[in-house]
């Protein structure tokens, strides 16, 4: 295994475009040592993305909050101006794992791990956060529902790499992420939640991770009580309109996940429907 | 076998090392660095025993190349004694009963080192969050989050 740390996009370009198919980028690490140490992946080429200026930083502008490919998760929970935005983004990312993860795992190996379980990917799909791909003299800008194709599948294509997170302006406030795991700390998501009110028109939208293979707005559901309103009755209802296909493993049976998601749904509802 | 050259400071040292491409810092310290204070656990980031300081921040070794430490600081448990004197965490880990086994306490100092070192007086819940990384199977956490607390800059709350 050889090990490689470009200094600059050009190199990395470079590298990208020579190596392509052998070779995995390193961020945190913290999923793929996990699967070399298991066998699962024996890349020939590292390329480490952390020596590159300007991949560690947070911007912004007036029509969004741009985050680099190696901002870390930690450092998302702390900044003021995410917080101030999307605080539930901020909240998402401080559930991940542990301190110590989180001080290494950057936002962007979130997301392009494409787990279903991948606990900042309900909330970056609520805030309609866009991902910039990059390969040397092209780009391209997704939504998150064009880049998670599958279970641990995204659009990225073996020269390109994700090279920025953009966060649309004004961000809002009132959206809420939970996590229903198997203990605090340090575990997957049986299943996660982000919900919120959104704009001025109090637009409900609704986004569930880790029961279906890929996360995705609960437009359905959404649509109804957009329609009907957030009664008791109405989130109830709401509930059996869930598109969900959770798989059964050791954090949890398929009709356990369908039956937490439900109460998630109702609970994080019911505490939003106050600031509507 | 490929290797790289990585300058970076240990415990307040300047090195420079060739190191393996495939080894993880966990075993440089222990098996090159022969700093054995530094324990493995599970080697794949759920149980802290091998928590180092890199750069400031409290890190899993076992998730960290030796070859990403090129320009880096990384400090273990042997630095809070490099004086030849305790360091007060230490010092109060023993006080209050905070070690058992032992096997947990090296990650679990440096963890609680990183936190005061950034948040020199944390909240209970901001030690819990902190430590929530590090698992100990004989202790049940008590005597630890008094012995963190107890060091910080306002003593026990
Ligand atoms: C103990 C433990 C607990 C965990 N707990 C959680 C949890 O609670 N919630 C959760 O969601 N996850 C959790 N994880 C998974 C993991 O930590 C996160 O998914 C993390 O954000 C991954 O980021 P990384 O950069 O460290 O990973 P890496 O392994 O560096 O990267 C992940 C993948 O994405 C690719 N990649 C990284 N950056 C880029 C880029 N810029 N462009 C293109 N490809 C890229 C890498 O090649 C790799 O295949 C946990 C992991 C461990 C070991
Ligand atoms: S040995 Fe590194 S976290 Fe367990
Ligand atoms: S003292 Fe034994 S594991 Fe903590």
């Amino acid at each position: 295994m050889e090990y490689l740390k470009p200094v600059s996009r050009k190199e990395l370009h470079l590298l990208l475009k020579k190596k392509g198919k052998n070779l995995r980028l390193l961020a945190g690490g913290t999923d793929l040592l996990v699967r070399i140490r298991h066998g699962k992946e024996s890349p020939a080429l590292i390329v480490d993305l952390k020596g590159i200026r300007g991949f560690d930083k947070i911007s912004s502008n007036k029509k969004f909050i741009s985050i680099g490919p190696c901002v870390t998760l930690q450092a998302i929970a702390e900044h003021d101006e995410i917080r101030r935005n999307f605080p539930a983004l901020a909240e998402a990312s401080r559930s991940v794992g542990s301190w110590q993860i989180r001080n290494r795992a950057p936002l962007a190996g979130n997301i392009c791990n494409a787990s279903p379980a991948a606990d900042t990917l309900p909330v970056l799909v609520l805030y309609d956060a866009r991902v910039k791909l990059s390969h040397s003299g092209r780009r391209r800008i997704l939504s998150m529902k064009r880049f998670l194709t599958g279970p641990g599948k995204s659009a990225l294509r073996p020269d390109e790499y994700l090279s920025e997170i953009r966060l649309p302006l004004p961000g809002e406030k009132r959206v809420l992420f939970e996590k229903f795991s198997r203990r605090k700390g340090l575990d997957l998501s049986t299943v996660s939640l982000a919900a919120g009110i959104f704009g001025r028109r109090n637009r409900v939208r609704l986004a569930i991770g880790a029961c279906a293979p890929i996360v995705k707005r609960q437009t359905e559901a959404e649509d109804f009580l957009n329609e009907h309103g957030l009664q008791d009755k109405d989130l109830e209802l709401a509930c059996s309109l869930l598109q969900l296909s959770p798989i059964t493993d050791l954090r949890g049976k398929a009709a356990f996940r369908r039956h937490i998601a439900a109460r998630l749904v109702v609970a994080t509802m019911k505490k939003l429907r106050e600031d509507r | 076998m490929n290797t790289v050259s990585v300058t970076f400071t240990i415990n307040g040292e300047k090195e420079t090392r060739q190191v393996r491409t495939d080894m993880t810092l966990l075993k440089f310290i222990r098996e090159t660095l022969l700093l054995t204070g530094t324990k493995e656990g599970c080697g794949e980031g759920e149980c802290g025993a091998c928590t180092v300081i890199m750069n400031g921040k409290a890190v899993h070794s076992c998730m960290v190349l030796a070859a990403e430490i090129d320009g880096a600081d990384i400090q273990t448990v042997e630095s809070l004694a490099g004086s030849g004197e305790l360091d007060k965490l230490q010092l109060k880990f023993m006080e209050h009963g905070a070690v058992q086994c032992g096997f947990c306490t090296p990650g679990m100092l440096m963890t609680a080192k990183a936190l005061l070192n950034s948040n020199p007086n944390p909240t209970k819940a901001q030690i819990k969050e902190a430590i929530a990384g590090n698992l100990c199977r004989c202790t049940g956490y008590k005597q630890i989050i008094a012995a963190i607390q107890d060091s910080s800059r306002g003593g026990r709350k």
